[in-house]
């Protein structure tokens, strides 16, 4: 038997297989994930090259993200450094409130501001002896919010600002404030300074730089 | 240049990939209902032959060829049996397994007078496969083998035994041909 022999007589049984096969009607509505894997199919045929390829990257990135698992799972250094370095990222700007005296100032019995910008109405007061707050709005919905600190139990407190905000320290009634201006009219500026008592005083407001200086100047705390 | 002809080579690849689905996804889907009894089954089957006919491509006719259609058939068929056997290995463990689904329903038979043809539809699956695969498709015994899961020796010496069945069978068939 010779080779094409063979071949035809295994394509006559072939020909008798396909004419045995049910000549019915059939459609079946194929799901959706086979249609996604069939057009994956066709595009290996594509592009062989950049298919492999694409794997190859995409078992790479697992390696690399179970092992970065792995060492940040287990390896309490590493933890802490990427930690550090997310904390940077997200807030650049903070300030750092150190009770140095560690007095305990009572100033919940204390008013903050006699005067507000005209427009603004108190919104809500709030306080204990550690802090008190008061928020302001005007008729647009913007906030004036001021916050006064007196300290804390572990003598630290950290206040976080966005990254984006620009930081310049200036002078209010004899002591440093950090003023903390931001590049977006809609954004919030800060200020931030600790007067006597190493009490924590700030501002936040949408207030230009001269406005909320001004503002911080007239602050005292009155009984 | 090269990267040209290999475009051009994974272009036509593609095409023809497609027609293969549009042509004849349908049938491979009814062939594997056949075996499985069961739609979401035989679409997994027929996924599976696909992701086959995708590997050899290459070696197929156009797809409107015979050849091709039987090639997608006979694919969804052994899917089909993969997962069939599959099941049934497991149902076998839970419960005892009855003669709804005899492994010999799923092979075709043959009502015809031609010996020859008797012959290779009496073949165990695989020789017969592996015959198809050889000498219809021209594949190679390594191509076979990988294909297959077996060593490329045992493909060959099971293609080899296949083909002197069927030299034997048409011997008595047409003693002249001596």
């Amino acid at each position: 038997m010779t080779d094409k022999q063979l071949r035809d007589a295994l394509i006559e049984a072939q020909d008798y297989m396909l004419s045995q096969f049910p000549k019915i009607e059939w459609h079946y509505d194929f799901s959706p994930k086979f249609h996604k894997k069939m057009k994956e199919l066709i595009e290996m045929n594509r592009h062989p090259i950049w298919f492999r390829l694409r794997r190859v990257v995409a078992v790479l990135f697992a390696v690399l993200g179970i092992s970065w698992a792995l060492l940040f799972g287990f390896n309490e250094r590493v933890r802490a450094d990427v930690i550090r370095w997310l904390t940077e990222q997200l807030t650049a700007n903070e300030y750092k409130y150190q009770n140095e005296s560690g007095s305990n100032f009572d100033i919940s019995m204390y008013t903050i501001v006699d005067e507000v910008p005209e427009g603004y109405q108190l919104l809500k007061r709030s306080e204990d002896e550690n802090h008190v707050s008061e928020v302001f709005r005007d008729a647009n919905g913007k906030q004036l919010i001021f916050y006064v600190m007196s300290s804390t139990k572990e003598n630290e407190f950290y206040l976080m600002f966005d990254k984006n905000l620009k930081s310049e320290q200036i002078n209010i009634n004899g002591v440093i404030a950090d003023l903390y201006l931001s590049e977006n009219y809609d954004d919030n500026n800060i200020i931030v300074w600790q007067g006597t008592n190493d009490v924590l005083f700030s501002i936040a407001g949408f207030m230009n730089r001269e406005e909320l200086i001004e503002l911080a100047e007239k602050i005292e705390l009155k009984p | 240049m090269l990267i040209l002809l290999s475009t051009i080579d994974n272009e036509i690849d593609r095409e023809n990939m497609e027609r293969i689905i549009k042509l004849y996804a349908d049938e491979m889907h009814l062939q594997a209902v056949m075996i499985l009894h069961d739609n979401e089954d035989a679409q997994d089957a027929v996924q599976n032959a696909m992701v086959n006919i995708c590997k050899h491509i290459k070696h197929l006719q156009k797809p409107t060829s015979p050849r091709t259609r039987c090639y997608a058939i006979e694919a969804a068929k052994n899917a089909a049996i993969d997962i069939y056997r599959r099941k049934k290995r497991k149902w076998e463990k839970e419960i005892p397994f009855d003669e709804a689904f005899p492994d010999e329903d799923l092979m075709p038979r043959y009502d015809g007078e031609n010996e020859t043809l008797r012959q290779i539809f009496e073949l165990p699956k695989r020789d017969k496969d592996i015959l198809m695969l050889k000498y219809v498709y021209g594949f190679e015994y390594g191509q076979i083998a990988r294909m297959l899961d077996i060593s490329k020796e045992a493909a060959k010496k099971m293609g080899q035994r296949a083909r002197d069945k069927l030299e034997k069978s048409m011997k008595m068939e047409d003693p002249s041909s001596d």
